[in-house]
């Protein structure tokens, strides 16, 4: 018992570990692909790394009305995703945290990333950083109700909210009805795509020096949650058990790392192909979302009446 | 469920002196006579008296109402020798009051003692004591007699409130539920609660009694029909006991068996009213109308709830009508005490700044501190995120959506459909009126002289809202807790089975040895993570160079010394725009409203999901149960 803890938490802390690892230089790999894809020499792998750096070296400048929220909330918006990320299983299952992956809280410690910055933004009455998040919000209201539906969707074929319960299912073939699995991915990765493709409101635009540096951190690592959240769900494949030895969580390592790779060249293709999406198409493009998750929701409703 | 009824049925019956319930029934009741006698005659004695008084008769009440609850006290029935020998007074007191009753006093003594406090003229303690008493009375109510004059007599206290009110709604509601009780009496029966119970009506007595029961349930919570006059009291005294005559016209007194068709009404009603209320909510210009939609929200949400249980316990599914029913009771509270406290501390904010208008307001932060943080708060906890309560809330609901019935095809399936895609926008609309509240009005510059103006709070207004706050705080951290408590025994009163292992200390789950959810380990990662990079980022940050006020590379204007109003947000673009009809077909007639041009590849994409949609339909009409 004791040491199955033990092995659960150097399971979280590797987790973790290759997270927060991945999230910067995967930022990188991200620009230098788009880059060379658009015919250009692209920038170092490391440039995301260097701006940290820099961005610490900077002395922050605070307006005089701001408040003790603007030094917070990029801390909790951080906090918020990295909890997020500690929850959606990578190369293994089982870890320390398992029985607190819930997707409604997933979902929730999201939106507590975006309320954060959100919070940050408004903090000083800037008028940039007013309507960057006034336009967050609106985006949120289309997106993060078609991922709760999601969720919903995902946990009826799955049996349980809880994403280890699910991922299991999926490995062993069990969430059905398979039409519904189908609709869910394409939902999941219509989201993943808005949220990753789209440019985003800019929240960050008060901050400077450290603040702006967590806060660019935050949001490469939420776009580690997302394609890790694909690939637990949909794509468990090469993932470690529960019980899982050295070697399986080595393939484990393995498999994640494909992923990662696979779907950064995905996500890089579909803006290429695609384009990016627009202001004005995004609200659509979030409504299909919605409703491939309705849809999903139905199909796995009915579908469990009929299995 | 028809031998659960029997059991409650013998346990009232046999409960003839039972050791503590009669007198706690007898002190109820005259509580309730000393809130109508102070309403009636409050006028007369200074307002902290009366005030006062009203406050200490609630704790009082609230604290006999926990007692019932947490000793698991037998229900009880009085019947006084009042009125013609055919019509007794009946009164009754068992889980379902008691929680429902707990939940009103609790914040009827908060908003008294906040009216006693009070420095301005238009508080009227004597009839908010008249609301409560009157409410007090229908909770109690053993009867169709008592629970019709008891909301006759809200009804003046809600008029002497404010006259503008319309009366009509509420005679209208109370007529309604009048003729749904007589509809469920037994013939040559008083329409007493204990006879419905021994003998069950008729199944389309029940329906029309039913439907009746909805219709005053709409006629009370639709904000055209029954203007608020005062936020706090809709949240913490009204919204509960409407909730209670649903819970007890709904699904006390009616047999649910599998002819039972009003759970998915309720269903669909409550998720089309969540969603509405929301919308209004992150959207509204006054921050009265905000708060108000909020709290009527979160009563439409917890009305869903009372749909999913009817669902549930019909298809004869005890355990997931539990968790609908602990969801709802759970929603209740949460939302009583801290829709309460944002609207005690909403009308201190208009009564400080003298203006409501969100467009108005701005860095009350800075001039009523206090204030803020409890609104904050208040607001984070109805905010649908976690830890909030509102949020264990809808993580029952949507556990009992979870384990709701499969049967019967895509149409029987469609209601909960539709439910978990309303929880799910209802949530976020929830979140997003919560965070546009504190953003416009507590953060940023104040907007005019009047917010730059305000003053925070009396120190004893500040430890009543605090003492207001520690109740929805910790409502909010121990839901299990609270649920194993307070809400366990109203379970086990209606449907026959509480949570049992499933509500732990710390945590709820839907089975007892499945994970589920746990408050304060969520919230302890959400703290060890900040403190993380707080700590961390402390290390590396260099000293701060202050600045002036941004103002976006503009110069000051001299005439607008709180700035240009254009240049801070009010909150009008928290809400996206609706789509615009996409379709123009020349075979069609007329329409009366504006249409756009035929769009290309995403109007497609829409119409073949929306034929998608309508083949599954038609599949299930024709039998098939879907792929």
């Amino acid at each position: 018992m004791m040491l199955a803890a033990l092995v659960a938490l150097i399971a979280l802390l590797v987790h973790l570990s290759l997270v927060l690892l991945a999230a910067p230089l995967l930022a990188g790999v991200v620009a230098w692909i788009d880059a060379r894809l658009a015919g250009r020499a692209g920038p170092p792998l490391l440039d995301p790394l260097r701006e940290l750096i820099r961005l610490t070296r900077k002395a922050p400048a605070l307006p005089e009305n701001a408040s003790a929220i603007l030094a917070i909330a990029p801390a909790l918006s951080f906090a918020a995703t990295l909890s997020a990320a500690a929850l959606v299983p990578s190369f293994t299952l089982g870890m320390a945290l398992s029985p607190l992956a819930d997707g409604l809280v997933l979902a929730s410690l999201l939106t507590i990333g975006r309320v954060a910055a959100c919070l940050g933004a408004l903090d000083i009455g800037a008028a940039a950083s007013g309507r960057a998040a006034e336009h967050s919000n609106a985006i949120a209201i289309l997106a993060e109700p078609a991922l709760l539906l999601l969720v919903f969707s995902v946990a009826l074929m799955g049996g349980s909210f809880n994403l280890d319960h699910i991922v299991v299912q999926q490995r062993e073939g069990l969430l059905q009805p398979a039409a519904a699995s189908a609709v869910a991915l394409t939902c999941l990765v219509s989201l993943a795509f808005a949220e990753l493709a789209a440019s985003a409101p800019d929240l960050a635009g008060d901050l400077s020096g450290i603040d702006l540096a967590v806060a660019r951190f935050t949001a490469w690592l939420r776009r580690i949650v997302w394609i890790n959240l694909v690939g637990a769900l949909f794509l468990p494949i090469g993932m470690a058990g529960p019980e899982g030895d050295g070697i399986e969580w080595a393939i484990g390592l393995l498999a994640w790392l494909l992923k990662l790779a696979a779907a950064t060249i995905c996500l890089s293709l579909a803006q290429i192909v695609l384009g990016r999406p627009s202001r004005q198409s995004l609200p659509n493009l979030l409504g299909v979302a919605a409703l491939l998750a309705l849809l999903a929701t139905l199909i796995a409703l009915s579908g469990a009446g009929a299995a | 469920m028809a031998t659960d009824r029997e059991q409650q049925h013998d346990s009232v019956r046999d409960a003839s002196f039972p050791a503590l319930t009669d007198p706690i029934l007898l002190a109820l009741l005259a509580l309730a006579v000393g809130l109508l006698i102070l309403g009636c005659l409050g006028g007369l004695m200074p307002r902290a008296v009366t005030g006062g008084l009203a406050a200490l008769l609630c704790g009082a009440g609230a604290a006999l109402c926990v007692l019932t609850l947490v000793a698991q006290l037998p229900a009880v029935v009085l019947q006084l020798p009042v009125g013609p020998p055919s019509l007794p007074l009946a009164l009754a007191l068992d889980a379902v009051a008691a929680l429902f009753l707990l939940v009103m006093l609790l914040c009827g003594a908060a908003l008294t003692t906040a009216t006693a406090m009070s420095d301005s003229a238009s508080a009227q303690p004597d009839a908010i004591a008249l609301v409560l008493g009157g409410l007090t009375m229908t909770v109690l109510a053993g009867g169709a007699v008592v629970l019709a004059l008891g909301l006759a007599t809200a009804a003046a206290g809600l008029w002497r409130l404010d006259p503008s009110t319309r009366p009509l709604p509420m005679i209208g509601a109370a007529m309604l539920l009048l003729a749904a009780l007589c509809l469920m009496a037994p013939a040559g029966l008083a329409p007493d609660f204990l006879p419905m119970l021994a003998a069950a009506p008729s199944a389309w007595r029940q329906g029309v009694a039913a439907a009746a029961t909805l219709a005053a349930g709409v006629a009370l919570l639709a904000p055209y029909r029954l203007r608020s006059p005062s936020v706090p009291l809709l949240a913490g005294v009204v919204v509960p006991a409407i909730l209670y005559l649903l819970t007890r016209l709904l699904i006390d007194l009616p047999l649910l068996t599998d002819s039972t068709w009003w759970g998915a009404p309720m269903l669909l009603l409550g998720t089309v009213a969540a969603v509405v209320y929301g919308w209004r909510a992150a959207g509204a210009s006054e921050l009265g109308n905000a708060i108000d939609a909020i709290i009527r929200q979160q009563a439409a949400i917890a009305g869903m709830g009372l749909g999913l249980c009817i669902i549930n316990a019909a298809a004869d599914l005890p355990i997931a009508a539990a968790l609908a029913l602990a969801g709802t009771a759970l929603l209740s509270l949460t939302a009583a005490a801290a829709g309460t406290l944002a609207g005690l501390c909403v009308e201190a904010i208009v009564r400080s700044a003298g203006i409501g208008r969100l467009a108005r307001l701005g860095g009350i932060r800075e001039t009523m501190p206090a204030t803020a943080i409890l609104l904050a708060l208040a607001l984070l906890v109805l905010s649908s995120l976690p830890p909030g309560g509102a949020f264990a809330g809808l993580w029952l609901l949507a556990q009992a959506i979870l384990g709701g019935p499969r049967s019967g095809g895509l149409l029987a399936q469609a209601p909960l459909a539709l439910a978990a895609a309303g929880l799910a926008a209802s949530a976020t609309l929830a979140t997003v009126a919560s965070l546009r509240m504190i953003g416009i009005v507590l953060l940023g510059r104040p907007r005019s002289a009047r917010a730059a103006g305000a003053q925070d709070i009396s120190r004893g207004q500040k430890a009543l809202f605090a003492a207001l706050a520690a109740v929805a705080i910790l409502q909010s951290l121990l839901p299990g807790g609270v649920v194993r408590i307070l809400v366990q025994p109203l379970l086990v009163s209606l449907t026959g089975t509480g949570l049992g292992g499933r509500a732990g200390w710390m945590t709820l789950s839907a089975s007892p040895h499945a994970p589920g959810y746990a408050t304060l380990p969520v919230l302890a990662l959400l703290l060890l993570a900040a403190g993380g990079v707080l700590l961390a980022t402390r290390r590396y940050r260099l000293e701060a160079r202050l600045s002036a006020v941004w103002t976006d590379g503009q110069p000051p204007e001299p005439t607008l010394p709180f700035g240009d109003p254009l240049a801070q947000s009010a909150g009008t673009g928290f809400r996206p725009a609706l789509p615009h009809m996409p379709l123009r077909m020349p075979i069609l007639p007329r329409l009366p409203f504006h249409v756009t041009q035929l769009a290309t590849a995403q109007t497609g994409l829409w119409t073949m999901l929306v034929c998608l949609g309508g083949l599954l339909l038609l599949g299930s009409l024709f039998g098939t149960d879907g792929p």
